[in-house]
């Protein structure tokens, strides 16, 4: 495993690295009269925000503008933003730090505490959605493994732990330069926060080394974890039967919009910080340039699957794609819609595309526009895909009531204010990482190439749908007046005894007074049963007599006792109504009708399901925490993952304790 | 007295009787596996089904009232406005129908696959093994993912404190009738296996006037409307019976016989139902209601 932390380290001035580190830790030491009045804005919005809250908190759900049909709205769509603004970090810091790009390094850190941020605030979203908030622990006793729901907290937890264990890991340097360099000029708290986090980093060889181990491992693993994290977060939709949402393109659509819009929120990031922390000859148009082409490749992947979205929706136009198509591009969601399509794609390519604008205003530009949009999207998935009726009913409305908009006003001030209180507790540029692999002059920029020119998505196309029709026929019954015709004879032969459900052969004879056979009468073969209060013939079989008079009739009882079969004949204008009777005994105790409730594939629907009395008493104790800890075959596959990821983030806290180890015997 | 007070009164008492029954959270959720009642005969347990018959339906026009088992099932069942656990649809009629439409009432469909209980994260939701689907309010979390999942729009939120007819509160809780209703979850139609047990229909067949709905067993092939007494699986397929959105393989328990009220007369261009009241909602001081 090469480590990324030991590469040969090119020579820098001292003046420069002078320059860098006390600009970088200025913030660390001085606190400025704005930074406390931008500080008491966002507590002001925040609180503003838990007012509302606490609006909701008492008088429920009723105080947003979500109902039953929309049943979600801007906060499971500021969930998927926020968790989609996370992965900014995974894709600058491992994936740039993989292929050993360079130029992004100065920014890595800002990266990295963008996701964590996101993070935090994201995982809110979903308990303020909740209906009873209060009963959040009864995700962690009655979890269930087959609920996506669960996955996503599964996969945030994870996806949280790693990134702020890979925000640590490269901070440990900086801090132990912090607490050898930031002598008086920094308090008690700070110096001991300093102490404790650079867990006794001296820049030793086997100090690095295990640094740089841990980095790679962590390197390596937040990718997959990053990418699941949106995964499952596209599945609490697509695992949904509804018509705009059960694609299989969500998984990657929801991961690539998640990129783009995390690293439309760095360039924004990078644009505030670099104004007020004035790091401007440390964060350049380099970075901007690349980190905008990176947002200009993510355009083109964008465009790509909305076009693969609607072209492949509305090529076939299934049951209420039409309506979708339409509330979208000219009904009441057309402006977001198209402000969407052309000005959050369309507009931010070009604007990074066209040379004139790849300045740091075009590309932060294109930033703020793509985050926009990316909102938007979470918007218009959540809302207009529940907009589309499911059943023959008018489409309802969502508009977001002031306690929504107050509490996402609530949610981007608390990230902004995490920022900024994290603005006082570590430099923002990864010092060591800067020192040790560029030099004073900017590396040119290896942006990634782009195709040359962007494929335009064409609309979908229009038709009507059929609808499948049903025939309805009316059943008609005439009886001639039964006076004064001849009399028939009825016999009925049926086996005195069956099981229940056994296919049971009966027949019937009809005759005239002499004996003769009566030829095309219709007769009905039916029980007298009593269920839930009502009593009367059930009819269980029914046919034409032949040449000889007979029906033959085969049909299966499923109530047990003893029954009477009744064969009856109507009459018609030849003979008179007749009917006669036959005993049998039906006896079983088998359960006949066994469809089991659940999904079919095994081990879906087990275990943590308590609804199950056939499968015998319920376990207690140790034995039903085992069960739910392993409940089935569906649950080892998250399981296996679930193991191999923490164990990688155990080993990476051994490097660390190895690290702090080596100060101690050195 | 008014008709409405003195009918409350007993459903009171019917309901307490009721509720000192089912003081236990069901048979299934006991986790024994013996459950006297709710077996048809000798250790063989109920598979609970409905077959709504359409040719019978006429959103209740000849009635002159809005549809009766809607109207019986709220007040059976106390569900709060504006949730209509079985609701009756209008929808058109079918292909080349030329604006003529047909009424669906719609109960939840007791799916065999149900999506709701798929994706519930605590497994508040749950399939009871004769096959209804019920929601436990005591533990259900308000996530509303079961509301998503759900292709036939059948469950509902208590957005706020549903307006409820004080008598409502003295019934003892049970995932079966679901009242008091509990704010910040989620509720639906419950098949009413109680009243089953009890040997009486649900309310929505009960009150049907035309008796369009048959309730019945699967596991004993036997369905009732109140009026006659049918085998299930012959009416079935005799009268043509289909399930909502069989392409989804939720495996419904509910069938529908395709019509459109024309056993009882009705024209398929005549259109419109009346709405749906909640008669005690004047009772309520200061309830809040909402829309769907």
């Amino acid at each position: 495993m090469e480590a990324v932390g030991t590469s040969a380290a090119p020579v820098a001035p001292p003046e420069w690295r002078e320059r860098l580190e006390r600009l970088a830790f200025a913030p660390l030491v001085a606190t400025s009269r704005t930074y406390l009045l931008w500080v008491g804005l966002l507590v002001a919005v925040i609180a503003f925000g838990l007012f509302a809250w606490s609006t909701q908190w008492r008088d429920g759900l009723i105080v947003t503008g979500m109902r039953d049909r929309i049943s979600w709205g801007v906060y499971i769509a500021s969930f998927v933003f926020f968790i989609g603004i996370s992965h900014a970090g995974t894709l600058l810091s491992a994936i740039l730090r993989a292929v050993k790009a360079r130029w992004q390094l100065s920014i890595t850190r800002m990266a990295e505490l963008i996701t964590v941020v996101a993070l935090l605030v994201g995982a809110l979203f979903p308990i303020i959605d909740m209906g009873r908030p209060d009963r959040v622990l009864n995700l962690i006793q009655y979890g269930r493994w087959q609920s996506p729901l669960i996955w996503d907290i599964l996969a945030i937890a994870t996806y949280l732990t790693g990134s702020t264990l890979y925000l640590l890991l490269p901070l440990i340097p900086d801090f132990a330069l912090a607490r050898d360099r930031l002598g008086p000029g920094v308090n008690r708290v700070q110096r001991a926060l300093f102490t404790m986090a650079a867990v006794g980093y001296h820049d030793t060889p086997s100090q690095r080394a295990a640094l740089g181990r841990a980095m790679t491992t962590m390197m390596i693993i937040i990718i997959p974890v990053a990418v699941s994290v949106h995964t499952v977060v596209s599945w609490i939709f697509a695992m949904t039967l509804r018509v705009p949402m059960n694609t299989t393109v969500f998984g990657p659509f929801f991961v690539a919009g998640a990129i783009y819009s995390g690293v439309a929120a760095i360039i924004l990031l990078m644009l505030v910080l670099r104004r007020v922390l004035r790091l401007e000859e440390f964060i350049t148009l380099t970075q901007f340039k690349g980190l905008g082409y990176l947002l200009a490749a993510f355009t083109l992947i964008m465009g790509y699957f909305n076009l693969q979205e609607y072209a492949v929706h509305g090529y076939k136009l299934e049951e209420g794609m039409p309506f979708h198509f339409a509330q979208l591009m000219t009904g009441p969601f057309w402006p977001l819609f198209w402000t969407y399509i052309l000005g959050c794609i369309l507009l931010p390519g070009l604007l990074i595309l066209n040379p004139g604008t790849r300045t740091i205003k075009g590309i932060s530009a294109a930033a703020v526009l793509a985050l926009i949009g990316m909102w938007i999207e979470r918007y218009l998935i959540v809302v207009a895909g529940f907009r589309v009726p499911v059943m023959p009913y008018e489409p309802s409305d969502y508009g977001p009531t002031w306690v929504e908009w107050s509490i996402l006003a609530a949610a981007f001030a608390l990230f902004a204010l995490i920022i900024t209180v994290f603005t006082k507790l570590f430099p923002v540029i990864s010092i060591w990482e800067v020192v040790e692999h560029r030099g004073p002059e900017p590396a040119p920029s290896p942006g990634p190439a782009l195709p040359a020119r962007a494929r335009a998505a064409g609309a979908g196309a229009l038709a009507i749908l059929a609808m499948v029709g049903s025939a309805t026929g009316l059943v008609l019954g005439s009886q001639a007046s039964a006076e004064d015709l001849p009399p028939v004879r009825v016999e009925v032969a049926v086996p005195p005894e069956a099981w229940i459900g056994q296919a049971i052969h009966a027949q019937a004879r009809l005759t005239d007074a002499a004996g003769k056979p009566i030829e095309g009468a219709r007769l009905k073969f039916t029980v007298t049963l009593d269920f839930l209060g009502a009593s009367g013939r059930m009819a269980i079989a029914e046919g034409t007599t032949g040449a000889d008079g007979i029906v033959g009739a085969e049909f299966d009882l499923r109530t047990e006792g003893a029954h009477e079969v009744r064969v009856g004949f109507g009459g018609d204008d030849r003979y008179a109504p007749a009917s006669a009777v036959a005993k049998i005994k039906v006896t079983g105790t088998e359960q006949l009708y066994v469809q089991e409730a659940g999904i079919r594939v095994p081990g879906l629907n087990e275990a943590p399901v308590l609804g199950r009395a056939d499968e015998g008493p319920e376990q207690t104790g140790v034995a039903a925490l085992v069960a739910r800890l392993w409940p089935s075959m569906s649950g080892w596959p998250i399981a296996l993952a679930l193991i191999v990821v923490w164990s990688l983030y155990g080993y990476v806290a051994l490097l660390v304790a190895r690290i702090s180890r080596a100060e101690a015997s050195s | 007295m008014s008709g409405i007070e003195r009918r409350g009164l007993l459903r009171l008492i019917g309901a307490t009787v009721a509720a000192t029954g089912l003081t236990q959270i069901g048979p299934w959720r006991a986790g024994g596996s013996e459950t006297a009642a709710s077996t048809a005969t000798k250790g063989r347990l109920r598979r609970w089904a409905m077959v709504i018959d359409l040719r019978r339906c006429d959103g209740c026009q000849s009635t002159g009232k809005p549809p009766q088992c809607t109207q019986a099932c709220i007040e059976g069942h106390f569900a709060p406005e504006p949730m209509e656990w079985i609701q009756v649809y209008e929808g058109p009629l079918g292909a080349g129908a030329n604006g003529a439409t047909q009424f669906l009432p719609a109960p939840c469909q007791q799916c065999q696959n149900p999506p709701c209980v798929n994706v519930c994260p605590v497994a508040a939701t749950f399939s009871t093994p004769e096959g209804t689907v019920l929601i436990d309010q005591q533990r259900c979390i308000g996530c509303r993912l079961c509301m998503e999942a759900c292709p036939y729009d059948r469950r509902f939120f208590n957005w706020g404190d549903a307006p409820l007819p004080p008598e409502a509160l003295f019934m003892g809780y049970h995932p079966e009738h679901q009242t008091p209703a509990i704010r910040g979850t989620v509720m639906k139609c419950d098949f009413c296996p109680d009243l089953a047990r009890a040997g009486r229909l649900p309310y929505c067949a009960q009150g049907c006037p035309n008796g369009a709905i048959y309730y019945g067993d699967l596991e004993e092939d036997v369905a009732t409307n109140g009026l006659e007494v049918v085998k299930l699986s012959k009416f079935a397929a005799d009268n043509n019976a289909y399930r909502l959105k069989e392409e989804l393989g939720t495996e419904p328990r509910v069938r529908y016989i395709p019509g459109h009220g024309e056993l009882v007369g009705r024209n398929p261009r005549k259109k419109g139902r009346l709405p749906t009241v909640w008669p005690w909602q004047k009772l309520v001081q200061g309830a809040t209601t909402w829309k769907r």
